[in-house]
């Protein structure tokens, strides 16, 4: 389960993608319209936490707390930020810019990449 | 005028600093905290009034989560009263990750005040592969921009001349633009701020309107509604109704598109110049941030911290005992026999004596954590123990205040300030006291040293003692681990934040910053065993040869003449002469106030199989604990126990015994008087320090209160089990 492209699964029609969505990542309704464009992806989409050593993938969105989003935004974690994945794991190590940065399990669930 | 130094963490700005104003610093602190508040003088301002230059915290962002970045927006902001605003913001860039830095100075930008960018770590951007052009930086930015190197005081000059030059320059209006519905509602907030009410509300510039609107639950919403009432928080949500309604993320839309407007600029400005290489930091933490591997290197470091902490302090701490016989002699020669005399030898010799000879094995221990520390593996270790921390309901931001409070405990509370989630750090202060500090280390280093047997252990690879020495260390972090999650589940409730912290890439560790670092701990630890130990000492000591009585002398003065005209040889005349002399010492100790004090405590204190002495000693160290052993030091010496061909305390100790002689101490003792130094909460200085952090009295009653329970629950535990196995 861990792994599947869900976004290509979910029904087409926009209120069906956004429950598919609020399931799958048990976020709040109101969090959902952060999701925008994630919705409308035909690309391969996943989270970080499922991404591979040596991977690099973009930023799609973030589906967190408006607090914990805030500060991963201002980290640099935002919509269209290139991230490599250096080491899997809770935390897991990231290469974003040229930073490293640790993130623990709940930040790596709510963001949402595309792998080039 | 003032200036100040702004930017993220571990761009050099103490670096920089150091480099401006050449070292000569105050250290203060702002008003109401113990955030240090570091300042100085620019060396050269080519004649103008004195500038002072000031070194602020470390922040990411405008948007304040931690308590040490909440400290820099109220100084940028002219909070803390406006003759403390900067005239001057020194926006410090790390230029090997100019993209991130880039953000949080673009918010800078905006603040109104005239600002100079310091385009540091050049010598990395360079060796990294790439080639930065300072000059179209500025273009964008409209500030100057000066390239440096603060290591190597490359640069430094031109800085100065950038300051000066830009001091009286028009603010920038550079800035990128933002959707038009946040622009609207920023200018209906700015607006209603400024008609709201009186004072402070006009400054409210549009910079700090926009992280109110922005950072929903952040530190200005929640500063701002408890200032104008429940109207103002109607409002910002219905602001932000209507920004996310327009299609925008309220939080990440300032992200967004100041990030935006740096992926623009960055071309104009970054060239790579040969193809990105793997850092060899990187490759340093494919290593070190393994999870098994990773781990097994720490275990090692730390091992080998206390091993050396023991072997190498030894010759050293054996020297210092010497030369404190030594003078102990000398003034005993000089000053005639009286009060004089013992307060000098029993009180200050033997008193404050015993404290400063664990001064190598502190030292040695600071020496260790301000390598970690500047070589950037610190935040590894919070990295590699996140996990664990998740022992504790805490996360691996919290472990750095823990191992700092290795050292001590004071800095390590303060180290909390950098944990945004104010649960998460209340917790964490509250632990920190329980990790085994340098004080600890002489009351462990005097016992361990006198009656644990140096039997080597798994081949000789660690001594027993050793082995002894780092269980106790362990005492303490294993008794947190209980405390916190019952903290946690109660007065502290609360989820475990998820972990996000920067890892800086590795360094080798400057001489200078470590000495100098070192230095400043050993000089703390001077000072105090130079006031308050020395204090302490002199009131143990008072209260311990007061009344003293004439009626002991004249007893013991017949007992003299009695031995005399028994007609024994000289030399067992001589010894019973000295037995006398300790019998009248010891008579003289237990006549005394301290001795009347003692004996009326001794039955709270005997089922941990101490005497009066240990329970005298260690209530009376109460505003520290290393005080323990300097009142131990004068109780025995006054006690007439400290005899001439002894070697310090250790082997006072060996010899103390019960009134019916047989020896005080023993293993079992030994453990009990270090389990409970372990966990009781004996330091002052901690104890302010709580208060300072966490703004209420309640908190650091209610760590004096469970932990001094802890200790004597534990020490009771050791003693009644260790007397029975061994
Ligand atoms: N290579 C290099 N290292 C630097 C430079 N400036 C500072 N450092 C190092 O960066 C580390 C962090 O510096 P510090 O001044 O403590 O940063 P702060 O946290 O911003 O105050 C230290 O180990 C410095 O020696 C520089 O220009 N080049």
């Amino acid at each position: 389960m861990g792994r599947t492209k869900f976004f290509k699964q979910a029904p087409r029609d926009s209120r069906g993608t956004r429950l598919a969505i609020i399931r799958r990542f048990a976020i709040q309704q109101s969090e959902v319209d952060s999701l925008g464009v994630a919705m409308k992806g035909t690309a391969v989409h996943d989270r970080l936490s499922g991404m591979k050593t040596g991977e690099t993938a973009a930023i799609i969105s973030i589906a967190a707390s408006q607090a914990s989003a805030k500060r991963l935004a201002d980290m640099g974690f935002v919509r269209g930020a290139l991230v490599e994945m250096i080491r899997t794991g809770r935390p897991c190590l990231v290469r974003i810019g040229a930073t490293c940065v640790g993130l623990g399990a709940d930040h790596q669930r709510s963001i949402l990449v595309l792998r080039t | 005028m003032s200036v100040a130094l702004v930017g993220n963490p571990n761009t050099g700005k103490s670096t920089l600093f150091n480099a401006l104003t050449g070292y000569r610093q105050r250290i203060g602190n702002y008003p109401g905290t113990t955030v240090e508040r570091r300042a100085g003088f620019l060396r050269n301002v080519n004649g103008r009034a004195p500038i002072e230059v000031v070194d602020l915290p470390g922040a990411y962002s405008l948007a304040a989560r931690a308590a040490d970045e909440a400290i820099v927006l109220d100084v940028l902001l002219g909070r803390g009263g406006e003759d403390r605003r900067p005239d001057l913001i020194i926006s410090v860039v790390d230029a090997a990750n100019l993209g991130r830095n880039l953000f949080f100075c673009t918010q800078l930008l905006e603040l109104g005040v005239p600002l100079v960018v310091a385009m540091n770590m050049m010598d990395l951007a360079e060796s990294s592969g790439v080639r930065i052009n300072a000059p179209a930086l500025a273009e964008e930015l409209g500030v100057l921009v000066v390239p440096v190197v603060a290591t190597k005081q490359i640069g430094i000059d031109a800085l100065e001349k950038a300051i000066i030059d830009s001091l009286d320059a028009p603010c920038s209006d550079h800035c990128p633009s933002f959707p038009v519905c946040v622009c609207a509602e920023l200018d209906g907030l700015c607006h209603s701020l400024a008609d709201g009410g009186a004072g402070e509300h006009h400054r409210a510039s549009r910079i700090e309107a926009m992280q109110t609107l922005l950072d929903p639950g952040g530190y200005h919403e929640s500063r701002l509604v408890k200032r104008c009432g429940r109207g103002l928080a109607e409002e910002l949500a219905e602001r932000r109704r209507r920004i996310v309604s327009a299609g925008e993320s309220v939080a990440e839309v300032e992200a967004r598109v100041r990030y935006a407007w740096i992926e623009r600029v960055l071309p104009h400005v970054v060239t790579r110049v040969r193809p990105r290489r793997r850092s060899r930091s990187e490759v340093a933490d494919r290593l070190l941030t393994h999870r098994v591997f990773g781990l097994a290197v720490f275990l090692l470091m730390m091992g080998m911290c206390f091993q050396s902490v023991y072997a190498w302090a030894s010759p050293i701490m054996d020297a210092i005992d010497g030369a404190q016989k030594a003078l102990g002699g000398f003034f005993t020669e000089v000053i005639p026999a009286g009060a004089l005399q013992s307060l000098v030898v029993s009180g200050v010799v033997a008193g404050v004596g015993a404290v400063l000879a664990f001064l190598p094995q502190i030292l040695i221990l600071f020496l260790f954590l301000a390598i970690l520390e500047d070589c950037g593996y610190m935040a590894r270790t919070a990295f590699l123990l996140d996990r664990w921390m998740g022992l504790f309901g805490l996360n691996g931001k919290s472990f750095i205040p823990l191992l700092s409070s290795f050292a001590c405990a004071v800095p390590g509370i303060m180290s909390t300030r950098s944990i945004e989630d104010r649960r998460d750090r209340f917790v964490t202060i509250l632990i920190a006291p329980l990790m085994s500090c340098s004080a600890r280390l002489p009351v462990y280093v005097l016992l361990i040293g006198a009656f644990i047997p140096a039997t080597p252990l798994l081949g000789g690879l660690i001594g027993l003692q050793s082995a002894t020495l780092i269980a106790m260390y362990f005492v303490g972090a294993a008794v947190a681990i209980p405390v916190a999650l019952i903290l946690k589940r109660t007065v502290l409730k609360g989820p475990a934040q998820s972990f996000l912290m920067e890892l800086p890439t590795y360094k080798w560790p400057s001489p200078r910053i470590v000495l100098y670092r070192m230095y400043e701990q050993g000089k703390a630890f001077c000072v105090s065993a130079g006031t308050l130990i020395f204090a302490v000492a002199i009131v143990v000591w008072a209260l311990g040869y007061y009344p003293h009585p004439a009626a002991i002398a004249q007893a013991h003065l017949v007992e003299r003449e009695a031995a005399a005209q028994a007609g024994v040889s000289a030399e067992a005349l001589n010894t019973r002469l000295a037995e006398i002399g300790r019998n009248e010492a010891g008579e003289y100790l237990r006549q005394s106030f301290l001795g009347r004090m003692g004996l009326w405590i001794e039955p709270a204190v005997k089922p941990l199989g101490w005497d009066w002495r240990i329970g005298t000693a260690a209530i009376a160290s109460f505003p520290a604990r290393e005080v323990v052993v300097a009142t131990m030091g004068t109780i025995y010496n006054l006690g007439g126990e400290q005899d001439e061909t002894s070697t310090g305390l250790r082997a006072t100790l060996r010899g103390a015994t019960w009134p019916d002689g047989r020896p005080v101490y023993n293993v079992a003792v030994a453990l009990s008087i270090m389990v409970f130094f372990a966990l009781c909460c004996q330091c002052g200085a901690t104890l302010a320090t709580i208060k300072r952090e966490m703004h209420s009295w309640a908190w650091p009653v209610l760590t004096f209160t469970y932990m001094t329970v802890l200790a004597y629950v534990a020490a009771l535990a050791t003693y009644q089990i260790a007397i029975r196995l061994v």
